[in-house]
């Protein structure tokens, strides 16, 4: 954070792009899908040939609506897309359709955490759809440019925000927090090495005792949290420079070279003006009910910091797993479902099913092929029934954990009930103590040597006699309870052995 | 609201087009023409009119999201000299 003594402050606002969950382009039939072959999916309308209409995917409209209502916009219930004209190779049609006067919506907010658990609210200024361009390819040859159109056409939202950002760790902050919404509720994939989420920042200094306000400039094209964070402190440090070396700060283009760890000013930046917005002529306006926008909050719920803050109070889990169990939606109803079929229900159990589902069902899903959690084969119902038996000590956590590999290889509904597969396996813990005892003394029998050694003070000869122990009774034993009993009768009985 | 020579130079600048003096002045003389055309409107009261974005009375035409065949690879590049497929090419452009 930036201390008081600094003698600027930082004003920075972000241009979040970010790629819409669609199977289709904006406004043709042709896939989105990403690494699909150089120009396999084109067609005339985002190749921009004469002639081609566009029309827009209503996937499109749905999801950004979705992000600005959980940014808390304002929706403009009539909105016009608008042509942006510049000249650049991968623009085909030599224009982007955008929305430029109404985007579709406005006037937004959200809350991040700043120092001494406080909350800062730092406004949206609007989300407005708009298509991608499509990649130029540099590297390949020396003389000529080539140029791939898949993304092009790719429907996109930008949103903007308020320049209420004052250092460059609140902008990560902010980033993150809107990357797990759009993620959550499944407006974007996020992916930020293959561009589906990529950040602009524009930056200036401002004096704190004298008010004054210099230059600003925009970062571009940031795509990680951490880059983000880094150019803008090394712009920052620019402009110090220039403001103290009384130069002027231009209205600059800035990259970001990770590699080097480097900014380079770019150009100067074309005057708003020069774009020559104009209303789209090929789109109608859009308009969006009332119905829709209520179907749509009626589908958010509850955002993934809300959710995170009730799993806190209402289950008493640890904020580490809660922060894990509400990354994604679906895990976040696993969870819950889960713990709605426990039958006990008391905070060590609801523990016990965060842990659980962190360590085990994330672990495996993250090692699956389809990674979601609707295709996991155990469900809810089952994990609940083996984390209430596992609770009630018929089983200890070694074999719960055998159980559970069982059930995700299970073919039917029957074996994959814990029930079941502790029956069939034999795998029920043994609860009399005195069978206990006889096998203990059974080995104590055979390893006299190691047990005299033991006695005589080699503590780490323990583990050895245990591992035996446990062997022996197939890990139906509690581990817990072999070692008490083992201190006893080596210890306290004399029994002579 | 005449166009200026300037404005004429300003535009073809932005469209990365080269023009000679008469061909400039002629597009100017052009430009003017339409505009005086479109300036017609205006001996019209439009005090109440909201302006028209587009002149369809309809609203929302959607498309579902579902993927359309693309163009075949051969189709793709019959448009254009500048390819090496499978890209289009065009002269270096200069970034960095
Ligand atoms: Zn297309």
């Amino acid at each position: 954070m930036t201390g008081i003594q600094e003698k600027y402050l930082p004003v920075i606002g972000l241009e979040i792009h970010s790629q819409l969950n669609t199977n289709t382009k904006a406004f043709c039939g042709c896939s989105a899908k990403h690494n699909s072959p150089p120009n396999t999916n084109v067609c005339p309308v985002c190749l921009g040939s004469p002639g081609a209409l566009p029309v827009l995917n209503k996937k499109a409209v749905y999801l950004a609506l979705k992000a600005g209502i959980a940014l808390n916009c304002r929706i403009n219930y009539k909105s016009v897309f608008a042509r942006k004209n510049y000249f650049y190779p991968d623009l085909p049609k030599g224009y982007q359709i955008t929305q430029y006067e109404t985007p579709l919506c406005y006037d937004g907010s959200i809350e991040i955490p700043v120092q001494n658990n406080l909350k800062k609210r730092i406004g949206i200024e609007r989300i407005h759809i708009e298509e991608d361009a499509g990649k130029s390819i540099h590297e390949i040859s020396e003389t000529e440019t080539l140029l791939d159109f898949n993304r092009c056409g790719i429907p996109l939202i930008e949103i903007v925000t308020k320049p209420e950002i004052n250092s460059p760790e609140e902008a990560a902050v902010l980033a993150k927090k809107i990357r797990r919404i759009l993620t959550f509720l499944n407006i974007c994939d996020g992916n930020m090495e293959e561009g589906s989420l990529r950040f602009d920042a524009n930056i200036s200094l401002k004096h704190r005792d004298k008010k004054e306000q210099y230059g600003k400039t925009e970062i571009k094209n940031l795509n990680s949290f951490k880059y983000l964070k880094d150019a803008l402190n090394l712009e920052i440090q620019r402009q110090k420079y220039l403001i103290e070396s009384e130069n002027k700060i231009k209205h600059n283009t800035i990259n970001y070279d990770a590699t080097n760890k480097k900014i380079a000013v770019l150009r100067t930046k074309e005057e708003e003006e020069d774009y020559r917005y104009f209303p789209e002529p090929d789109l109608i306006p859009l308009t969006v009910t009332k119905e829709l926008i209520a179907e749509i909050k009626n589908s958010i719920q509850e955002l993934p910091e809300d959710k995170k803050e009730r799993f806190l109070i209402q289950y008493q889990i640890p904020e580490s797993k809660a922060d894990i169990l509400t990354r994604n939606k679906m895990i976040c109803e696993y969870f819950e479902n889960t713990i709605n079929l426990l039958k006990i229900k008391n905070t060590e159990q609801f523990k016990n099913t965060a842990n659980w589902i962190v360590r085990e069902v994330i672990r495996e899903l993250n090692e699956s092929i389809s990674k979601n959690i609707d295709d996991f084969p155990v469900k809810p119902k089952h994990l609940s029934s083996l984390l209430d038996i596992l609770y009630t000590g018929k089983i200890n956590i070694m074999t719960a954990k055998e159980v559970f590999r069982i059930m995700i290889q299970a073919k039917d509904e029957k074996e994959k009930d814990p029930e079941y597969i502790i029956k069939s396996h034999n795998f029920y813990q043994i609860q009399d103590e005195s069978e206990i005892e006889d096998i203990i003394i059974g080995i104590l029998k055979v390893y006299t040597e190691e047990t005299n050694k033991y006695r005589s003070g080699e503590h780490k000869i323990e583990g050895f006699l245990i591992g035996k122990i446990m062997k022996l009774t197939e890990g139906r034993a509690n581990p817990e309870t072999v070692k008490k009993i083992l201190k006893k009768i080596v210890f306290e009985v004399q029994s002579g052995i | 609201m005449a166009v200026t020579l300037l404005e004429v130079e300003k535009i073809s600048k932005l469209a990365k087009l080269r023009f000679d003096d008469t061909q400039k002045n002629k597009l100017q003389e052009d430009m003017n023409r339409i505009l005086d055309y479109v300036e017609k409107i205006n001996e019209l009261n439009l005090s109440k009119v909201e302006p028209a974005g587009n002149i369809n009375e309809t609203y929302n035409l959607f498309r579902k999201d579902e993927i359309k065949q693309n163009l075949k690879q051969e189709e793709i590049f019959k448009n254009t000299f500048t390819k090496s497929p499978p890209f289009f090419k065009v002269p270096k452009v200069i970034k960095k």
